[in-house]
């Protein structure tokens, strides 16, 4: 049934035909490091405006397949469509014009230390602006330093625009991050554990503030994360993962505690 | 003994204080030590030596005293050409470091062929000592401070340019992963997340390759490569040890408050 339904889109992705409605297209991915196999031959679509948890034990792979859908690591085989493009395939260029409409929040905030949240939220801006004046702030077009502004106030943070990066709370990084992201202006975003790296409290508060920024701007979100109330409440569907396979790919409102503890269980027990 | 548990350790009393060297570890002490040993003798090292060249230093310092400052001006003006070497050559060696050390710092590099070629380059330029540099200048480009300059520039590439790499390298590599995960060119990740960051140890690095033109520019003169050297050697020639006492003395000061000021500014930025 699955296999049939892979053929199929392998055909349609040969043939150039947008997958209709689909952001986010996955099929038959095989990813692994060396030797060792993480993912394999997994498939599932998002569609357009739809907001995606995945969720499954440590070392199920779920880092690895965000990441192999942007190509920061290069599956072996399969199809990743993004927007009605065939990642898998594109060129060095091409594929750095799709990153730049992909949002990607990492587990750490990722900053870069020594410059300011402003500059920090400006290089969002890098792939779509271009050239040096992205580098730095005060290079910046001041359209474009009027917008990461706007960035860092949706975020809540405008007042910390000038502070160096090093000298944010983890919540704070978490949010310029985020902010960042937003500066990309993405059709789409991929986060892996937005909070896990933060406090329980902030981590709430950072989740909420992320998941109403995706819902008020109707964007389409895959989120990892290890807090099933989150999964819940933030996600409209729920992809379980493990063993290099899916366990499950249903509305987040049917997943039962049963399955989810035969999910995690089958690891622990 | 790493293979006991530590409750029979404690039982069975602390390990032996030394571990016995292996039989490979041994045979390279003795044969170190008798290299070492063979080289006193070879450099024709003896105490009598020593015991003759004490009183002859205290003579010659003797005939340095008092120095001799009647030609302070024309040495101050020698000194600050000296300086101005260093400084010519530190700063063109930086600038020049820089884009050498991007092609030099793993997975910065475009290509591993690049990086092989411009690594060994660096090391070249490093290998060779400042003074065959400098001999090389001066048949290039004639006597002369140009000389001294060009030196102490591919000096300074073979300094900079590798802790320059080292300095990118060690950068933290999250921030780089997130530029490229925005779609940022292999040219903006590099100015954006890697620079920035390695900014403190270029500067650090900068400073001491400064120090170090300073230091190196003072014996370019010997080969006739510009600079204070020369001055220093006529007047040993000539027997005029009270002037070369105020040149050691100018050299001496130079280095000083070179050292003394980087120092100090590395403290402001860092
Ligand atoms: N760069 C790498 N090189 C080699 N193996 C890796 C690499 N990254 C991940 N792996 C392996 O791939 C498997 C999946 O890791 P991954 O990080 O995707 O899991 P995860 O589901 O995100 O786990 P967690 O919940 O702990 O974040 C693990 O076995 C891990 O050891
Ligand atoms: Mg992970």
């Amino acid at each position: 049934m699955r296999a049939a339904a892979v053929a199929i889109d392998r055909n349609a992705a040969a043939a150039g035909v947008p997958i209709a409605t689909a952001d986010l297209e996955v099929a038959d991915l095989q990813v692994g490091f060396a030797d060792l196999p993480v993912l394999n031959g997994i498939g599932f679509r998002v569609a357009r405006g739809e907001s995606v948890a995945i969720v499954g034990p440590n070392g199920a792979g779920k880092s690895t397949l965000l990441r192999s859908i942007i190509r920061l690591i290069e599956p072996k085989s399969g199809i990743v469509q993004l927007a009605g493009q065939e990642v898998l395939s594109l060129r060095e260029r091409e594929l750095r014009r799709l990153r730049a409409r992909i949002g990607f929040v990492f587990q750490r905030h990722n900053l870069v230390s020594r410059l300011s949240a402003l500059t920090n939220v400006v290089h969002g801006a890098q792939a779509r602006a271009g050239g040096p004046r992205t580098w730095l702030q005060s290079l910046a077009r001041s359209t474009v330093r009027d917008e990461a502004m706007d960035c860092l106030a949706r975020v809540g943070l405008a007042e910390v625009a000038r502070r160096r990066a090093d000298q944010l709370s983890g919540g704070q990084s978490q949010r310029v991050a985020i902010a960042r992201m937003l500066m990309q202006r993405p059709q789409l975003v991929l986060a892996d554990e937005p909070v896990a790296s933060l406090d329980p409290s902030a981590g709430e508060d950072v989740m909420s503030l992320f998941a109403g920024l995706m819902r008020d701007s109707g964007m389409t979100v895959v989120f990892t994360t290890h807090n099933l109330r989150h999964a819940r409440a933030y996600a409209d569907r729920m992809i379980g993962l493990a063993g290099g396979g899916l366990a499950f790919d249903m509305p987040a409102g049917a997943v039962t505690d049963a399955r989810l503890d035969g999910l995690f269980g089958g690891r622990d027990g | 003994m790493a293979d006991v548990p530590a409750t029979a350790a404690s039982r069975a009393g602390p390990p032996p204080r030394f571990e016995r060297p292996g039989t490979l570890t041994f045979v390279f002490y003795v044969a170190a030590l008798a290299f070492l040993i063979a080289s006193i003798g070879n450099v024709d090292l003896s105490i009598e030596r020593l015991a003759n060249g004490i009183p002859r230093i205290g003579d010659l310092m003797g005939r340095m005293l008092p120095p001799d400052f009647s030609r302070l001006q024309s040495i101050g003006m020698k000194l600050l050409e000296t300086f101005q070497m260093a400084v010519v050559g530190a700063a063109l060696g930086i600038i020049i470091s820089l884009p050498l050390a991007i092609l030099a710092a793993r997975d910065l590099s475009p290509h591993p062929l690049v990086y092989t070629a411009v690594r060994g380059l660096i090391s070249f330029f490093r290998t060779v000592p400042d003074l065959i540099w400098a001999l090389i200048f001066v048949i290039a480009v004639g006597l002369g401070p140009a000389a001294g300059t060009l030196a102490l520039m591919v000096d300074t590439i073979g300094f900079c340019g590798r802790f320059f790499a080292e300095a990118m390298e060690e950068t933290d590599k999250g921030p780089r992963e997130a530029m490229t995960a925005l779609g940022a060119s292999r040219t903006g990740t590099v100015f954006s997340a890697v620079i920035p960051q390695a900014m403190p140890s270029f500067i650090n690095t900068s400073l001491f390759s400064l120090e170090k033109a300073t230091r190196s520019s003072v014996v370019l003169g010997l080969v006739g490569a510009g600079g204070i050297g020369i001055e220093l050697k006529v007047a040993m020639d000539l027997f005029q040890y009270r002037q070369a006492a105020t040149i050691i003395l100018a050299i001496f000061v130079l280095v000083l408050v070179v050292e003394r000021a980087s120092t100090w500014l590395r403290s402001k930025v860092l």
